[in-house]
């Protein structure tokens, strides 16, 4: 990532703002400027495109990618612009079709030499146009209000058609929220609460990772990241190591993600656990044979 | 407008309401009741500048990623919210003018922050005592479908979404993101003078394209 740009832009201090490494203060500051000022929220918006794009190629320093994984990928809408981000990536390296701008349909420059023409075409038309009305009969005249009454008659026809469309649209809104509601009450014990990562434990970490889990109905997302990719298939288990109690099991996973970044994805309802230890279990299991240990994740739980 | 405001696709798509259906229902419903309500709202926030619609879609940007990086669960309901308050007080008030209407909004979302946060307070206080057993059945099935996107439909579904710009803009957006970041900023540099275009103005129209192609992958008719 770039540190500046020839406006005085700072890269550096806008990626410490996206993943919330700045005082309060100071972030307090930037979210003021991200809506109130134009140029900032320009520049933060290509600065935060440039970052989720470094993420995907493999490009961000040690310390950056742990932030960026820690807080910006903890949100869903983080995940989709790195999802957007991987993909794009992908199409540019598997060689989308090349396109040549000079060629393309709308230089700007042309465009408005073009437009200029057009305007002078058109004015001159007008004048022509003008000219030939002024002399033009009586006759001529009449056809042009006989024209105007067709067009009031057409127009009061489109009024009464949009006021029907309105009144349909109407029914629909509401027929929409009934059935919004529905939807809600439904997916009320699978609302997505909360989403998190969990990284392959390194040796002397001192801490062990936090899930904070807002109590009550819900589920949430937990992404597993990888050492290594060796199976074609995972299961996780969830086990109290106080008790040796497995307290869930996951179906057959898959690693998804780029090379040297793969990870596994579960979701895991928000009642099932306690404020306590917990450790997560990564099991390969290989096309033969029978499954074994991959990497053991503690970590604590926090209940909101 | 007015006829825009209550029939024109091509208007509720410029105002993002084809990608964002919540938006449309409370605005139309809470926020303005009638389109001369909607337009003198759209007109506050243009100050005086008819910029069709542009500045109330840039403003819910704004909010919407100002919600998403205070890592609120559903940033788009919160920022409907707010131009819905702010709307509200506009039409109460007749007229706002203690604030630039950008400043106001931000003023307003601090506040659906700070009453989202506190909400989430009382919901944990309300839920004390709950807990309910968890099928482990329901646990694999969510884990299996949370699984489910792979890269491959991403990049299908990218390849049709691109196929709907127009090849200047396709071009335009494979041109901006392309290269190593490193390069990026001469290769820019370059690009822009070859347009014609400031660096800035590049940047702004890359951005949009961007986000149009972020919402394409997003809508169920991409595939992803």
């Amino acid at each position: 990532m770039s540190a500046t740009h020839s406006h005085g832009r700072d890269d550096q201090l806008l990626i410490r703002y996206l993943l919330g490494s700045l005082s309060e203060d100071e972030t307090e500051r930037l979210d003021d400027l991200s809506i109130v000022d134009d140029r900032f929220a320009v520049d933060l918006h290509a600065v935060e495109h440039d970052l989720v794009d470094a993420y995907a190629r493999g490009a961000l320093d040690e310390d950056t990618l742990r932030r960026f994984e820690l807080h910006y990928l903890s949100s869903p809408q983080g995940r989709a612009k790195v999802a957007f981000a991987r993909a794009l990536v992908r199409y540019a390296r598997s060689g989308g079709p090349a396109l040549s701008l000079d060629a393309g349909v709308r230089e700007p420059g042309a465009a408005r030499g073009l437009l200029q023409w057009s305007l002078a075409a058109a004015a001159m038309g007008l004048i022509a146009v003008a000219g030939y009305l002024f002399s033009e009969n009586t006759g001529l005249k009449r056809q042009l209000i006989d024209v105007r009454a067709g067009l009031e008659e057409r127009q009061q026809q489109l009024e009464e058609q949009l006021r029907h469309e309105q009144a349909a649209t109407a029914e629909t809104t509401r027929e929409l929220d009934r059935v919004r509601q529905s939807i809600a009450q439904l997916q009320g014990a699978t609302r997505l609460v909360a989403s998190f990562v969990l990284l392959p434990p390194t040796r002397g970490a001192t801490e062990l990772p936090t899930l904070s889990i807002p109590r009550g109905p819900g589920v949430f997302a937990v992404t597993v990241h990888l050492e290594s990719d060796d199976f074609p298939a995972y299961r996780v288990t969830l086990t109290d190591p106080a008790t040796g109690q497995v307290i869930w099991r996951s179906g057959i996973l898959r690693a998804s993600g780029d090379a040297g970044s793969k990870a596994l994805s579960i979701t895991l309802g928000a009642d099932l656990l306690k404020p306590r230890r917990y450790m997560l279990e990564v099991s390969g299991i290989p096309a033969r044979g029978t499954a074994e240990s991959v990497g053991i994740y503690p970590f604590k739980v926090v209940l909101l | 407008m007015r006829r825009a405001w209550r029939n024109s696709s091509h208007w509720r798509h410029r105002l993002g309401w084809t990608t964002a259906p919540r938006a449309e229902v409370s605005l139309t419903k809470s926020s303005t009741r009638t389109p001369e309500e909607f337009q003198r709202f759209l007109s506050w926030l243009d100050e005086g500048v008819d910029s069709g619609g542009e500045r109330y879609v840039e403003m819910r940007r704004r909010l919407v990623s100002y919600f998403g990086r205070k890592l609120c669960l559903l940033p788009d309901e919160l920022a409907d919210e707010t131009l819905i308050r702010v709307a509200r007080k506009l039409e109460e008030q007749g007229s706002i003018t203690d604030s630039p209407p950008a400043r106001y909004c931000y003023i307003v979302a601090r506040f659906v922050f700070l009453e989202y946060l506190r909400g989430a307070d009382q919901r944990r206080a309300s839920l004390d005592d709950r807990h309910a057993a968890t099928d482990p059945v329901v646990q694999s099935a969510a884990s299996e479908e949370t699984d489910r996107a792979s890269d491959e439909a991403l990049l299908d579904g990218l390849d049709q979404c691109l196929q709907q710009l127009d090849e200047y803009d396709r071009a335009l957006i494979l041109e901006y993101y392309a290269g190593e970041q490193a390069e990026r900023i001469e290769r820019r540099r370059t690009l822009a003078a070859r347009l014609n275009l400031t660096l800035n103005a590049l940047t702004i129209r890359a951005c949009r394209i961007r986000d149009r192609l972020e919402k394409c992958l997003d809508a169920p008719s991409s595939g992803t």
